[in-house]
């Protein structure tokens, strides 16, 4: 046991300092994740503690006193230790695991709802307005703190599974199927997820980001459909124009424009994203252009072909306008 | 103790002059490159056990090129093309090309000699199982080499591997590779449920008979019930990528999901198919080690049994985030937690058995200590993950993959390793050596550990699986280097001991170092090519121990048969309850049929594969053929009755339900029955989600109704038949009366696909229609096989070889013929009268 | 034959737990029986931890070792049986 110690007191300590994180189940930010987080430090604790009963036993069975040999040696230890135990302890903790089914199983109306479409290698997200509008996003979850969204999941092409750790446990995205998972976050914050069913090519890739606003930014962030937006700057309007005659809008949508491809991510809102490229890289200027421009080299397998036909100062252009504040413009 | 008295034993010295040399005669092993023909049990062992192992190291080293990669953020040491093709095929070599084989082979090399019997009841058939595995597994190997290897994790879900999104010939390679891995599984089973229920020494009643026939009785009653599923499902997903039959494709009223019930169905049975024989092992080595019998030997049967059962209602729990709606899950999550009280109980059985002995600590006790811990933690985290709940955030992360290493490698591989060290001083001239053991044991143990445990961890930190790589952001840097050391430490222990295997194991059938253990049962008797010289009465689950004299007795040829009674290899068929002996079983020496049909078999599959179809055909072919010769001198002339000693004469041939042959053909129907069972699911699941795409009735059934009633003929007919049985009549009744119900029987399918096709059924229309397919090509598959054994049973009639006397060929016919007959007419039942009723 | 009847137990759990999940899942996707569905799959469990309990008592004319064997299989199966009553009774709905 001694060589094992100085082991223990680094992995416990890797552990706890290592809990906190933006994409943890150790770190929980909503009240479903943190009913898991209770559940797993509580299975933790039991699975720890017969596990020691274990080692004890085998221990004092090969080594241990003769009386307690002995004891250990009847059959009767075997039905008490086998049978009659884990009956009590796994009888608890079923009762103990559906109760906590049952509390996640609300079918009380949601604050709000999105649809989330999982394709390969990014997240489709739509809000629904609930006047029958919907505004179109993309690897990016937007909503109020303390408030449920209902996430409506599907996917046109392969199995994925949205998994939002500090949030919630994950829902996978079937093709034929619609599924839903739950989310509400106790706090501000910007939390990551990722795919998390192996979905070919770049999965591991495919990430994104749930991004919890105080209920009132939230509120004028999702309806900021009348504010006013500084006009394009010449760099901006260049790119715009290129955007268009390069055929981006034959895949990307940009609200308001000529632009209404929607075999990939809708743009408009880039540029008040956390990432490009589906949790790939920070948006950044730099950052788009080189995704623009070498997507292949750094998203190896992805739907976007490289278009390394740009010079710098276009690239520049492109980024400029594509990071410029849009309207989002609802849709039927 | 027991004390036999001279005069009990059943047969006197001194034995005649030349019975050892006939014996070995009967028994030679081929020599030179001939070797390949061989069909001895322990022979087929060394092969099956060494090409396992091989495969072990194979996926092994890419386990090294996965850690590799994983060891830093953003590593650029493999590709996510080559990376994704490594995974997949880490995952499925050491499932399917090692962990099954392995135990597999462990009861091939040690159950017939364990039992006190001469050899498996079959032979050829374990020949065949094994060749047909080592050619295809190399084959589906290679393909690595070439870039062609799967890439879709080795549970390949569809959609992600319909021609669609995997539109390579590597999924084709995994589906049809998968093929003949099966089929060997299945051989495997047939072989052993037979051994251990008939083969037995006399007086080793079920009560008496080691615990690892146990184990593997139940391991390989749940291959007969689990692997069907997923030849089932292979064969679908193929038909879909060859064919276009949409069984996986909601798009046209398929479901992906349907895909993950059949895989998980056999799925989950898997793992305890490949931990249950692991457990037996350690079950034989802990009494020896601590020198004691095995305390709760009869609640230890009631383990596994019920391990065996309960594991067959856990499947979903592999699916709890495809929004199964929570009371489905609840119901899994109820037996999840129940399939841990068995494996609770084996335990604590271990652990009294320590208590009641003195543990020493040779290798093969550490091995098993190892086990316990490593085991015990993985079925730990294992009912974590059975709370669905928790298991909504570990599914599909690091903590699982933790999880399952813990309980395949704790549970398979560290038994695997204590049986190495444990059994190879009967298979060896030396054994191996204790002290490069106590280090090999040392770098797994810790290795092992260091590289799973944190992963526990690092999967709840937010690392999933399958990523070939993952930002240095997360923080998941360390833990991933940490898991990396500790796999090179953990192959450092596997390098060492190849090194002592290289140095110190040297196969033999005759001069191996011997029973240095002093351990109990028959395995440990000294052995030649034709395993104990005679056949002990067994009166107690330790005959080594209740009976000091008994080597000895054996080895002077005082026990039953102990020569060769015909001239052939022969061993003793028993009863299966109390192993009373019924009958002296003639069994076949070495041949080039098995072998080469074997090849051709796994020729078959893999060309077809490349979609050569006509060379593939003609390797089927040639195939059949083989198995044709192979079968031709079965069922032999009785050579009368044998004197086994003691008084007991017993026939050399036996017919009906006490018959070695008849039991392998329940077996086999059995597999059937699953197969078609998993097909009658399919159907019926999707109706149950998809019912909008039901079709409506269609035209009356006249040609289901004429189909039914030339099935019913062709039953009639086949038993009829056997009354033209007696050699007096001739050839031509026998044959004209089953030609004819030949004819009937096969006009059945016919008739049925013509009606069908009528009404404007196609395959690839719809999810529904590819079903009716499917199960139109499970009744083809039955009735072409009656059909060729049909002839073969003509052209033996013909031979002069089937009558009366020798009426194994037809009985078997006859079985599974009426077989096929009842399965088709339940599927007609089910595809004409369903539609009708079903709203 | 008393090898199989032995291990009648575990099938008969196998039989309870079939039947309601199927049973669970006629009613989550097709709404068939579902006023009665928990009742029925209720009574399905109830039956099985009857019968199992049944075979518990009645070991006359077995061989001794398959009945030992048989009794330590319905005490398993009993217990995995009466798991089945806990997502009835807690999860009520789908």
């Amino acid at each position: 046991m001694k060589g094992i110690r100085p082991y223990l007191v680094i992995t416990c300590s890797i552990a706890l300092a290592g809990c906190e994180g933006t994409q943890s189940a150790l770190d929980p930010h909503g009240p479903a994740a943190a009913r898991i987080a209770i559940l797993t430090w509580f299975l933790l604790g039991l699975a720890t503690a017969v596990l020691g009963l274990v080692i004890a036993a085998t221990w004092l069975a090969i080594g241990g006193p003769d009386s307690v040999r002995g004891w250990l040696g009847r059959q009767r230890t075997v039905v008490a230790g086998g049978i009659v135990f884990p009956t009590v302890v796994l009888s608890g903790l079923l009762i103990y695991g559906l109760w906590l089914m049952r509390a996640d199983a609300s079918t009380s109306t949601p604050d709000l709802r999105i649809a989330v479409t999982g394709e390969q290698w990014w997240w489709r997200v739509t809000y629904h307005l609930g006047d029958g509008r919907a505004i179109e996003s993309a690897n990016e979850i937007r909503m109020p703190v303390g408030r449920t969204v209902a996430l409506t999941l599907t996917s046109p092409d392969v199995i994925h599974s949205l998994w939002i750790p500090s949030l919630a446990g994950k829902v996978d995205l079937i093709p034929g199927r619609s599924t839903t998972l739950r989310l509400k976050a106790d706090r501000a914050g910007i939390y990551r997820g990722a795919c998390a069913e192996y979905c070919g090519g770049p999965h591991a890739l495919m990430a994104l980001h749930a991004v919890a606003m105080p209920a009132q930014d939230f509120a004028s962030w999702f309806s900021a459909h009348g504010a006013t937006l500084p006009a394009l700057d010449d760099a901006q309007t260049r790119g715009g124009q290129l955007f268009l005659s390069a055929g981006c809008g034959g895949c990307h949508a940009i609200d308001g424009t000529e632009a209404r491809g929607i075999i990939g991510p809708n743009l408009t809102d880039l540029g008040s994203r956390q990432t490009i490229g589906a949790g790939l890289l920070p948006v950044s200027r730099e950052n788009v252009a080189r995704f623009v421009a070498r997507g292949q080299h750094l998203k190896p397998g992805n739907r976007m072909p490289q278009f390394d036909i740009f010079s710098d100062e276009q690239l520049s252009d492109l980024a400029s306008y594509l990071l410029a504040p849009k309207q989002s413009e609802p849709h039927d | 103790m027991t004390d036999t008295a001279i005069s009990d034993y059943p047969n006197p010295l001194p034995r005649p002059a030349s019975e050892l040399a006939n014996l070995e005669r009967a028994w030679a092993l081929p020599r030179g490159l001939r070797i390949l023909t061989a069909v001895n049990n322990t022979v087929i062992g060394y092969f099956y056990i060494g090409t396992a192992f091989l495969f072990f190291l194979l996926a092994g080293i890419l386990a090294l090129l996965i850690r590799l990669q994983l060891a830093v953020p953003s590593n650029t040491f493999l590709s996510q093309e080559t990376y994704n093709q490594i995974f997949t095929m880490h995952g499925t070599v050491m499932m399917f090309l090692f962990a099954v084989p392995v135990v597999e082979a462990m009861g091939v090399m040690l159950l017939p000699q364990m039992l006190g019997a001469r050899d498996l009841p079959f032979p050829r058939l374990s020949a065949f199982a094994f060749w047909a595995y080592f050619v295809g597994g190399l084959v589906f190997f290679s393909t690595l080499f070439f870039d062609l290897a799967p890439d879709g994790g080795w549970f390949m879900y569809p959609p992600l591997t319909s021609t669609r999104f995997s539109p390579g010939v590597g999924a084709d390679f995994w589906l049809l590779g998968i093929g003949f891995i099966e089929i060997s599984a299945i051989a495997g089973a047939i072989e052993i449920i037979v051994g251990v229920l008939r083969t037995r020494a006399p007086g080793m009643s079920l009560q008496k008979m080691p615990i690892f026939a146990w184990a593997m009785l139940v391991f390989a009653g749940m291959i007969v019930v689990a692997f069907p599923a997923v030849i089932l499902a292979t064969m679908m997903l193929e038909l879909e990528r060859a064919f276009g039959w949409p069984f996986f494709i909601a798009d046209k009223g398929g479901d992906p999901l349907l895909w993950q019930h059949l895989f998980w169905f056999f799925g989950h049975p898997e793992v305890y198919i490949i931990f249950l024989p692991a457990a037996g092992m350690a079950s034989m080595i802990i009494p020896t080690m601590a020198r004691t019998p095995l305390v709760g030997y009869e609640l230890i049967v009631v383990a596994l049994i019920a391990t065996g059962f309960f594991s067959f209602g856990l499947w979903v729990h592999h699916m709890f985030t495809t929004g199964i709606p929570a009371i489905s899950l609840g119901f899994f999550s109820a037996a999840s937690m129940a399939v841990s009280l068995p494996s609770g109980i084996q335990i604590f059985a271990w652990i009294a058995t320590f208590a009641s002995g003195r543990l020493r600590f040779h290798t093969p006790s550490l091995f098993v200590l190892g086990f316990v811990f490593i085991f015990t933690l993985g079925g730990l985290t294992g009912v974590m993950v059975a709370m669905v709940p928790f298991d909504w955030q570990a599914h599909d992360t690091y903590f699982v993959v933790a999880h399952f290493h813990y309980v395949l490698i704790g549970g398979m591989v560290f038994p695997l390793f204590a049986a190495f060290y444990y059994w190879t001083p009967a298979f060896s001239r030396h054994p191996l050596s204790e002290r490069t053991g106590k280090m090999v044991f040392g770098l797994m143990f810790v290795g092992f550990n260091v590289a799973f445990f944190p992963m526990h961890l690092t999967g709840l930190l937010g690392m999933p699986r399958r990523v070939y790589t993952y930002p240095a952001e997360l923080g998941w840097g360390t833990l991933n280097m940490i898991s990396t050391v500790g796999a090179f430490m953990f192959a450092a222990g596997v390098l060492v001991f190849v090194v002592d295997l290289l140095r110190r194991f040297r196969p033999t059938m005759s001069d191996s170092a011997g029973n240095i253990w002093q351990a109990g049962t028959l395995e440990w008797l000294p052995n030649g090519a034709y395993a104990a010289r005679s056949v002990p009465r067994v009166t107690d689950r330790d005959p080594l121990w209740s009976e000091p004299g008994l080597s000895k007795a054996v080895e002077a040829g005082r026990w039953f048969m102990p020569g060769t009674l015909t001239g052939m290899r022969e061993t003793i068929i028993t009863s299966t309850i109390d192993a009373a002996p019924v009958y002296v079983l003639r069994l076949p020496g070495p041949g080039w049929t098995p072998f080469l049909a074997a090849v051709f078999t796994a020729a078959f599959f893999l060309i077809l594969t490349v979609k050569q179809v006509t060379i593939a055909l003609t390797c089927g072919v040639l195939a059949i053929a083989m198995m044709i010769a192979w079968v031709w001198p079965s069922d032999p002339p009785s050579a009368g009755r044998v004197d086994i000693g003691g008084g007991i004469r017993l026939p050399t041939t036996m017919r009906g339900p006490r018959s070695q042959a008849w039991w392998a053909m329940a077996v086999l129907m059995l597999v059937a029955g699953s197969l078609y069972l998993a097909w009658v699911f399919s159907y019926l699941y999707l109706w149950v989600v998809f019912p909008a795409q039901w079709p409506k009735p269609q035209a009356a059934p006249l040609h289901g109704i004429a189909a039914a009633a030339l099935l019913v003929a062709s039953g009639i007919g086949v038993s009829l038949a056997g009354r033209w049985l007696p050699r007096a009549f001739g050839p031509w009744p026998f044959a004209l009366c089953i030609g004819a119900s030949l004819i009937a029987l096969c006009t059945a399918p016919a008739l049925d696909i013509t009606g069908h096709w009528n009404s404007g059924w196609r395959p690839w229309q719809d999810g529904h229609s590819a079903l009716v397919g499917m199960g139109l090509v499970l009744q083809g598959q039955l009735t072409l096989a009656v059909a060729i054994m049909t002839l073969f049973a003509i052209a033996r009639r013909w031979a002069g070889r089937l009558h009366l006397r020798q009426p194994v060929v037809f009985d078997n016919v006859r079985l599974l013929w009426l077989y096929t007959v009842a399965q088709s007419l339940a599927g007609l039942l089910l595809m004409h009268g369903f539609p009708r009723v079903a709203t | 034959m008393p090898l199989l009847r032995a291990i009648l137990p575990p099938a008969i759990w196998f039989f309870c737990f079939s039947l309601v999940y199927g049973l669970a899942t006629l009613v989550c996707a097709r709404g068939i029986l579902a006023e009665t569905g928990a009742y029925v799959a209720a009574g399905v469990i109830v039956a099985g931890v009857v019968v199992l309990a049944l075979d518990v008592t009645h070991t006359a004319g077995r061989p001794r070792s398959l009945s030992a064997i048989s009794i330590g299989l319905s005490v398993l199966s009993i217990i995995a049986t009466i798991w089945l009553l806990a997502p009835l009774l807690l999860l009520r709905s789908c």
